[in-house]
């Protein structure tokens, strides 16, 4: 998309339309001019008369429009949809016509009366000026209303683009927070040196890597997964976590069977798993724990992703996980609103993370 | 060139182990999986070099450093961290991106200064001019010889240390500065500083028998008169 189009400047932006509106204001009234007097001479009127009032028809119209023009902005009618519009158009084209059917008509007996060739006034002339002079302002509203909605067409147009590709970079960024990358370059660089000694286990390694990213680059295109897929993606995870810390690192995961089924947004335990290992056991020396439980009761389903180690305060949370964390919050409200509760607590020497999704019956 | 690996991950270190084979002159004295260890490793082989991985659970990497009196010189290890790397854009300090390219770590070691192995032995108990203290700033960090430090200043527990347009502070107190700085090249000017003597630009008697010097960042600092005694005994002026 061209960036540049799209950021010119309001006030520039409006100098442009006003330069826009009185050309078009002036070569249309110019024209009007032209067909009146042409009209008039046609019709035989003496050519003073012709040239004066086609002279004061032009200027006249060109003040009442400029004058109407900045009665319709004062009132912001371009705001309103279309066919709100068409009935003040009318109203409009009225109230401008009868005045300058009535000033024309006042400035046409008059000079006719100065130069010494009076005519009546008939109703039925008055009439006839009447309609004529509704017609070019109805048509001059036609012309102004239709350049702004396809001004405003364009406009929006060109919003939705832009709406769309900041979406786009949002779930971009979306991606990029699920990957860590301190994860996958650590990995690989684990990977790089098991083949020294253990090359059937390097190469597994490479198939788990590989089945995590695959998982975390798809996961935006499907809303939920069965719980068994999300468990071997986060085992995975784990395995690989451990040629990391090997023995400081100690995993369990238990889930029952009937819960196996059910479904999670996916990546969700993945990120909790990964929050656990990168601010709990990375953290400790000593190493730690980390238990994955799933069961289903009653009629919901209860995950729980345990650690060892303690909580960050909430402004380290923040910049730390916050991406992820609230990632989970986002989805889990979108896809079940308040029937999952979702939250993190310390409880003794344990990080605790608990979801709880009410199912559907 | 004697060196440690520093990093808590045993694959990590026997790649890096491996990656060393081809370059002999590096002589692995021993791996350390934390800075606990690290510390005292440190302390009892007095190795030329570290290799040092900036993540690790306890202390970090920096804050290993951090807490040495003397810093050997460092190569960085780290798989991602963009916080770290930008604290290297300040100075020479090299850092290697995880995995490891062997072409990149033979530049890292060719830039590494070969350092006269052979530390007289009289003067051991005082810092050397040749020596090193790492430095951290917030984002920046330095490695920092003590001969190009140019003078250390109070700032509560901490010390501020001058050198080229920078002035960091260090977690160390004034007078336990003092007591590790060599008396030949650095002089307590007063309560507040401590100057390096080599850095002395021009020296004025000021009133009340003080002295006034003039270091090479045309920074003024007085010399008290208790201690403007002993500074001309020094000089022998």
């Amino acid at each position: 998309m061209d960036q540049g189009a799209l950021n010119i400047r309001p006030e520039e932006a409006r100098e442009e339309e006003n330069r826009r509106f009185w050309v078009a204001q002036l070569v249309g009234w110019i024209g009007f001019f032209a067909l009146a007097l042409t009209f008039n001479v046609l019709r035989g009127a003496p050519i003073l008369i012709s040239v004066a009032s086609a002279v004061f028809a032009f200027l006249s119209g060109f003040a009442l429009s400029s004058a109407y023009r900045n009665y319709i902005k004062s009132k912001r009618w371009i705001e309103r949809p279309p066919f709100q519009i068409l009935l003040p158009a009318i109203l409009g084209s009225f109230c401008v016509s009868i005045v300058w059917t009535a000033s024309f008509l006042s400035f046409y007996y008059a000079s006719l009366y100065i130069l010494n060739e009076p005519e009546n006034f008939t109703w039925s002339n008055a009439l006839a000026q009447w309609i004529n002079t509704f017609v070019v302002i109805f048509l001059w509203n036609i012309l102004y209303f239709s350049y702004h909605f396809i001004q405003i067409g364009q406009a929006s147009r060109v919003e939705k683009y832009k709406l769309e590709a900041e979406a786009k970079t949002a779930q971009l960024n979306l991606l990029k927070a699920q990957i860590n990358p301190h994860f996958m370059f650590n990995a690989l660089n684990n990977i790089r040196a098991l083949t020294l000694e253990d090359v059937p286990r390097s190469r597994e390694m490479i198939t788990h890597l590989s089945d995590i990213l695959r998982y975390s680059m798809n996961y935006l295109k499907t809303q939920e997964v069965e719980l068994k897929q999300e468990l071997e993606i986060v085992e995975q995870f784990l395995e690989l976590c451990d040629i990391q810390f090997e023995d400081r690192l100690r995993y369990r995961i238990t889930a029952s069977e009937e819960s196996l089924n059910a479904l999670v947004p996916p990546m969700t335990l993945q990120i909790l798993a990964e929050n656990s290992v990168k601010h709990g056991i990375a953290h400790l020396p000593q190493g730690g724990d980390v238990i994955i439980t799933a069961k289903s009761e009653d009629t919901a389903l209860h995950l729980e992703v345990k650690n060892s180690g303690r909580l960050r305060s909430p402004e380290r949370t923040k910049e730390n996980n916050g991406i992820g964390v609230e990632n989970i919050h986002r989805r889990l409200k979108l896809i079940h609103g308040d029937r999952a509760s979702f939250s993190i607590r310390q409880q003794g020497e344990w990080v605790i993370a608990s979801i709880i999704i009410q199912q559907k019956s | 060139m004697k060196a440690l690996i520093i990093e808590d991950s045993r694959l990590a270190r026997l790649e890096l182990k491996a990656l060393l084979e081809a370059h002999p002159e590096i002589e692995i004295l021993g791996e350390a999986e934390n800075a606990e260890v690290a510390e005292r490793m440190i302390e009892e082989l007095d190795p030329d070099l570290l290799f040092l991985d900036i993540n690790m659970p306890g202390k970090n990497g920096f804050e290993l450093l951090e807490s040495l009196e003397i810093a050997p010189q460092v190569i960085f290890t780290t798989a991602y961290d963009e916080f770290a790397i930008k604290s290297f854009e300040f100075n020479a300090l090299d850092y290697l991106l995880k995995p490891i390219k062997e072409d990149r770590l033979a530049k890292a070691i060719s830039k590494l200064e070969l350092r006269s192995s052979s530390v007289p032995s009289n003067s051991a108990d005082y810092l050397q001019g040749d020596q090193q203290v790492f430095v951290k700033d917030g984002e920046k960090c330095w490695l920092v010889k003590i001969e190009d430090i140019r003078s250390f200043e109070v700032c509560g527990n901490y010390s501020r240390v001058y050198f080229d347009q920078h002035k960091p502070m260090i977690l160390r107190s004034l007078n336990q500065l003092e007591e590790r700085l060599d008396p030949e090249h650095f002089f307590r000017a007063n309560r507040q500083e401590i100057i390096n003597l080599k850095k002395i630009q021009k020296i004025e008697p000021w009133f009340n028998g003080r002295l006034k010097v003039w270091l090479d960042d045309q920074r003024e600092i007085e010399v008290s008169r208790r201690q403007a005694v002993r500074f001309k005994e020094l000089l022998s002026l």
